[in-house]
């Protein structure tokens, strides 16, 4: 059974994190290499690395909703703007709804900045990215993105890819839900804490039909059923409503899964809470690998966790905006295909975690 | 001894007038309609719903309620005063920001990083009273800047990251995390305790009186003397100090400070008053209609839950609420006074 988990590491991906990670460092290497045999003309030599930089750009990251879940990629974007020696600024707001989204992205286009880094998440956003493009700021679509018009505005994509994500949580739900409770039948609930949103919609059918996937594979009978968990907004109420749940479903509730960072941590206070012993009758995960998630799995509680490596996603977008600017390069789409993460990774998912966090005080972005 | 007939007239209709005042005082009970209301749900949640009424299902729903009353106590005190305070969510999700910010970054003991979370809580809450009261800022405007400002405060304090307790094997939260008896949390005794106080301070005392007056008729209640200015500031205050408990209760409780600690609370908590018989535009409201009111809103997204309703019903289902109490309390009342003057004549 473990074997069966391990499997699905970093095999149905289309881009694993050490290629990433190789990408990257080529794509770091260009301004000096650009430099090297003049393709631009350095105007100023600023930025940490020493690097002559080309023209000082700036670039603007705008979330949808601003909050935890994005520090890793404005690390990205401050190691590649310092790189490029380009000035960067991360604005949003931490209510998400897609008027407010809409709003500040016409704020950032009014300031005139060179890029602009934001999600596509819904058609109401296409007007805004007209603007900005024919304002003509680079625009480049990460996290969430409706491909059709993505496609449409003759952009990429760069996130991760909720079906393939989708699919992997659905799997680890249901083989956990059968090896913690021993059933071949119950609820697998899965909490969705924006719904609306278009990745994170998907990344819940996606979940669903791994499990009826996996029912059809395994011979077993794992009903799926969603609801609204509230922890994008609140974790003392999400973790009334996981309760709740856990009451209404009883003995039929086999496996809990939040749709986020912060569904996964509700879902741990609430099971501790409650007095569940870790790892026994109900499984638990997440598509996501917040610091707490982790303590929520290296304490048992939680089974599983997927690596969705924000930080290079971060890198990629602003190095994508670079090659399209300095070089002239088309726009590409990279999905990344989210890695598993069980207990036994969590010291070497927990070291590289610790080293984005601390660049990331450094660079003043957290307190923690 | 028999009484004679026109003896036994009197006595009748002495009965039947006593009858009437104690119904036209009963239903002048601004609790009536939300216990009417609160009973009924009971009941049929606990038919309905199979595991409703279990012990672990009415903790549970207890706990849930307990952050809530303890605001909304202080929220009953300004709404009474004629005043109301939408900051309240940011301010809890400032303030544990901070608390965690002292306990875990800084080092400070929980016990005194609590104290001075409080007393930060206090100062935020009269804050809002010094514009409300001495620059002259309607509540409403005062309290939106300050959401506004608390809740990027908050933001800049943490960078957006939540901030967890390192060690959450100390006493400070086994003590605020525990449970009495092995079932009631303590932070729900925690609750009790704030309401009981909450409501003999406001129904038995001198400063609760004062608070009545001033909602009542502002300005009678200034020419028989009352300071109603420093009435309004302490409310304000009191209201952001319990903001300062319950971020200290949810930090002890989770071990957890998100970022997004309070979204939305604010209206919860109005809800909870409002549902509770408190008017909002002052001199009318009790602490215990309030607790039935964190109760019953409560009781309604848990049974919801467990009667299978899909989950955007909730909001509904706590907005028809608001609605027919409103209702029911605006039809008692107005029997209330229709029997009060049949008792007259």
């Amino acid at each position: 059974m473990t074997k069966d988990i391990e499997h699905e590491k970093g095999t149905c991906g289309l881009l694993t994190r050490r290629s990433m990670v190789r990408m990257s460092a080529g794509l770091a290497a260009l301004p000096a290499i650009g430099a090297l045999f003049g393709c631009d003309k350095p105007v100023s030599t600023r930025g940490q690395s020493g690097h002559p930089a080309s023209t000082r750009r700036k670039l603007v990251w705008i979330p949808q909703a601003a909050g935890d879940w994005e520090v890793p990629i404005r690390v990205g974007h401050m190691e590649f703007c310092k790189l490029a020696g380009w000035d960067y600024q991360h604005i949003g707001n931490p209510v998400y709804s897609v008027q407010n989204h809409l709003d500040q992205l016409n704020d950032a286009i009014s300031a005139r900045p060179d890029v602009i880094v934001t999600e596509l998440e819904s058609r109401g956003m296409v007007s805004g990215f007209k603007r900005a493009l024919d304002a003509g700021i680079t625009m480049v679509v990460i996290d969430q993105a409706i491909e059709e018009e993505a496609a449409t505005l003759r952009l990429g994509v760069i996130s991760e890819d909720p079906l393939s994500t989708g699919k992997i949580n659905g799997t680890q739900a249901a083989t956990w839900a059968e090896r913690i409770s021993g059933k071949k039948q119950g609820v697998v609930l899965v909490g969705n804490g924006n719904p609306g949103s278009a990745l994170i919609d998907t990344l819940q059918n996606a979940t669903q039909n791994a499990v009826a996937a996996y029912n059809h594979d395994h011979g077993t009978d794992f009903r799926t059923e969603t609801f609204a968990d509230s922890a994008f907004d609140d974790i003392a109420t999400s973790m009334s409503k996981y309760g709740a749940h856990i009451d209404q479903k009883g003995d039929s509730l086999v496996a809990l899964v939040g749709l986020g960072g912060e569904s996964a941590v509700a879902i741990w206070k609430t099971l501790k809470e409650r007095g569940i012993p870790p790892g026994k009758r109900i499984a638990a995960g997440s598509p996501d690998i917040f610091s707490d998630q982790q303590t929520g799995i290296e304490e048992g509680y939680l089974q599983w966790g997927i690596d969705q490596d924000l930080l290079v996603m971060g890198f990629m977008s602003a190095a994508s905006a670079w090659l399209k600017i300095n070089a002239g390069y088309a726009y590409w789409s990279m999905h990344n295909p989210g890695e598993v993460i069980l207990k036994d990774d969590i010291a070497q998912v927990r070291a590289r975690t610790n080293e984005w966090l601390a660049r990331a005080k450094e660079l003043n972005l957290i307190a923690a | 001894m028999q009484a004679g007939p026109a003896h036994g007239s009197l006595a009748n209709s002495q009965s039947q007038s006593k009858q009437s005042v104690l119904l036209s005082r009963l239903l002048a009970t601004r609790e009536l309609g939300i216990l009417v209301v609160a009973t009924l749900a009971f009941v049929c949640f606990s038919f309905s719903a199979p595991r409703f009424l279990t012990v672990q299902n009415l903790v549970g729903i207890l706990r849930e309620a307990s952050l809530l009353c303890i605001v909304a106590v202080g929220m009953t005190y300004l709404l009474v005063a004629g005043e109301f305070d939408l900051s309240v969510g940011a301010n809890y999700g400032f303030l544990v920001t901070v608390f965690a910010f002292l306990v875990v970054l800084r080092g400070l003991t929980p016990w005194l990083a609590a104290g001075m979370v409080i007393l930060l809580g206090l100062v935020v809450g009269a804050a809002n009273g010094f514009l409300v009261t001495q620059v002259k800022l309607q509540s409403f405007i005062a309290t939106l800047g300050s959401m506004a400002v608390l809740r990027g405060t908050a933001n800049v304090v943490s960078g957006g990251y939540p901030i967890s307790a390192r060690n959450d094997s100390l006493l400070f939260y086994r003590v605020i995390g525990g449970r009495w008896l092995g079932k009631i949390p303590n932070l729900s005794l925690l609750m009790i305790l704030v309401v009981l106080i909450g409501a003999v301070v406001l129904a038995k005392t001198r400063f609760g009186y004062e608070v009545y007056a001033t909602g009542g008729d502002e300005e009678s209640a200034r020419f028989s003397g009352i300071n109603t200015a420093r009435v309004k500031l302490i409310c304000f205050a009191l209201t952001g100090g319990l903001c300062g408990l319950i971020a200290v209760l949810l930090f002890g409780w989770i071990g957890l400070a998100p970022y997004n600690t309070g979204t939305g609370f604010e209206l919860r908590v109005i809800a909870a008053a409002i549902i509770g018989g408190t008017g909002l535009f002052g001199g009318r409201g009790t602490i215990l209609g309030t607790l039935l009111g964190a109760l019953l809103l409560g009781m309604l997204t848990d049974g919801l839950i467990l009667l299978g309703v899909r989950q955007f019903w909730d909001g509904v289902a706590a907005g028809s609420l608001i609605l027919v109490v409103a209702t029911l309390d605006l039809i008692v009342q107005r029997s209330a006074l229709r029997l009060a003057e049949i008792v007259e004549a």
